[in-house]
């Protein structure tokens, strides 16, 4: 992005020092970043750029190298390239909702490779860049080929809540070197509403369905948070890969 | 990595992965660890788990992923279905052979002693035929057959569970991390 814009440059009616410089600056900058609306960044083609509107999957906003959390309308498209990265922030703000029934719902979708060979895989999820203790009650059903000692199948109803959305690939959340494909439904209806992740992994050799309610005891959501995968030890693994995030309400 | 942990206002323990997701005017402390998971509040206190505690974390998580493995291990090679065959299979071979003037605990006892001498399946049938059916009744031999192979087959169960003691030990004996490997490796008995 980059790019700033400054609503009523000017105050004529208030005086104060470098007035004149810093208003004029305020306004060439205003032009600059109105012409990077236009393709090269030229207003006289009369061609809007297509990123500008969020022109969904063909033409998702890069949301790689922001500094903060970038507010995402409803059918934007957000992307985020990682590589070799242990945690990464997908940068969204999270708006709150005008009422219960108007939930803020996004689709998140994750491609990861690994930078080396895994033997643990659980994908997660950090709303607000933050851990919540035992907030994350996850029900989860997955199948696996026969791998090793690894079984046919495994169904699991997780008793012990997470500290954030912790969701395994396979039934010992085993991986090796294959890419992770991870497709997520966010919806959150307010800070005193549980808010619900519900989607589907799939890996080598395995797949599983996962629904995680956050018990957030009237915590609000403020930014989408930040995605990663750990080792069986805890020990979060570098990936790399890109999500996209598709704000759907 | 570097969590920034404190208490909210319903006194959970959050970690915040960066410094700015810390809400305004809260106070934290931070702490390098290999995952938000060992930052603990334990009685008034914010800190990180002790060793004792990643210790026993990880064998409580081997132990219950061994359990899975043996189980799953079990199953690839003799199925839920199968060994409930196994069981209908032999009481029918008790039944048919005392029918006919045999003593099953004695062929159970011949086909044991053969299974732990290490005797192949085909040299424990030779076996048992020379004992016990000399006159190659067909329907006697076909029964010999169930029965042993039933009884080689819960053999490898026995073994598994064996093996997933000494494994199971050793994890709960370990007095550091990392937590030694382990593979279950008892082959399933070759059989026709």
């Amino acid at each position: 992005m980059g790019l700033s814009y400054t609503m009523t440059p000017f105050h004529p009616t208030t005086v104060y020092p470098d007035q004149v410089t810093i208003e004029l600056n305020l306004a060439n900058q205003n032009f600059t970043t109105l012409a990077n609306i236009f393709m090269n960044n030229d207003p006289t083609t009369l061609q809007l750029k297509p990123s500008v509107g969020g022109n969904a999957y063909a033409n998702p906003i890069n949301l790689s190298s922001q500094t903060t959390d970038y507010l995402l309308e409803p059918g934007q498209v957000g992307v985020v390239s990682f590589s070799s990265q242990s945690l990464v922030p997908l940068n969204v703000a999270v708006p709150q909702p005008s009422s219960p029934l108007n939930p803020v719902m996004y689709e998140l979708e994750v491609f990861i490779v690994p930078v080396s060979t895994w033997t643990g895989l659980p994908f997660m999820l950090y709303p607000n860049n933050t851990t919540y203790q035992s907030q994350f009650q996850d029900t989860s059903f997955m199948i696996g080929e026969v791998v090793g000692n690894l079984g046919p199948t495994n169904i699991s109803y997780t008793t012990t809540p997470y500290s954030y959305v912790n969701w395994y690939t396979l039934p010992s959340g085993w991986c090796q070197g294959g890419p992770v494909i991870v497709k997520a439904t966010i919806s959150y209806a307010g800070a005193s509403y549980m808010p619900q992740i519900t989607g589907i992994t799939g890996a080598l050799y395995g797949v599983s369905l996962h629904n995680t309610n956050w018990f957030n005891n009237g915590t609000s959501w403020t930014s989408l948070g930040s995605i990663g995968c750990a080792l069986l030890d805890g020990t979060l693994s570098l990936i790399s890969g890109f999500a996209l995030v598709r704000r759907l309400a | 990595m570097i969590v920034y942990a404190y208490l909210n206002s319903n006194s959970t323990l959050c970690c915040a992965l960066t410094e700015s997701a810390v809400p305004p005017g809260v106070s934290y402390t931070s702490f390098t660890v290999n995952s938000p998971d060992d930052v603990v509040y334990v009685s008034g206190t914010i800190r990180t788990k002790t060793q004792e505690e990643l210790l026993a974390e990880a064998k409580q998580k081997a132990l219950q992923q061994l359990s899975q493995s043996t189980m799953y291990y079990i199953y690839q090679y003799y199925p839920d279905w199968k060994q409930r065959a196994d069981m209908i299979d032999l009481t029918n071979a008790e039944a048919y052979l005392t029918y006919e003037g045999l003593n099953p605990t004695q062929v159970k006892q011949l086909a044991t002693q053969q299974i732990l001498s290490g005797a192949s399946y085909t040299q424990a049938l030779s076996t048992l035929s020379q004992t016990f059916n000399s006159n190659t009744n067909p329907v006697i031999g076909y029964w010999l057959e169930q029965l042993l192979k039933a009884s080689y087959r819960q053999n490898f169960v026995y073994q598994v569970k064996e093996q997933y003691y000494s494994i199971s030990h050793q994890l709960s004996s370990a007095t550091a991390l990392p937590l030694p490997s382990y593979t279950i490796s008892v082959p399933f008995p070759s059989m026709p």
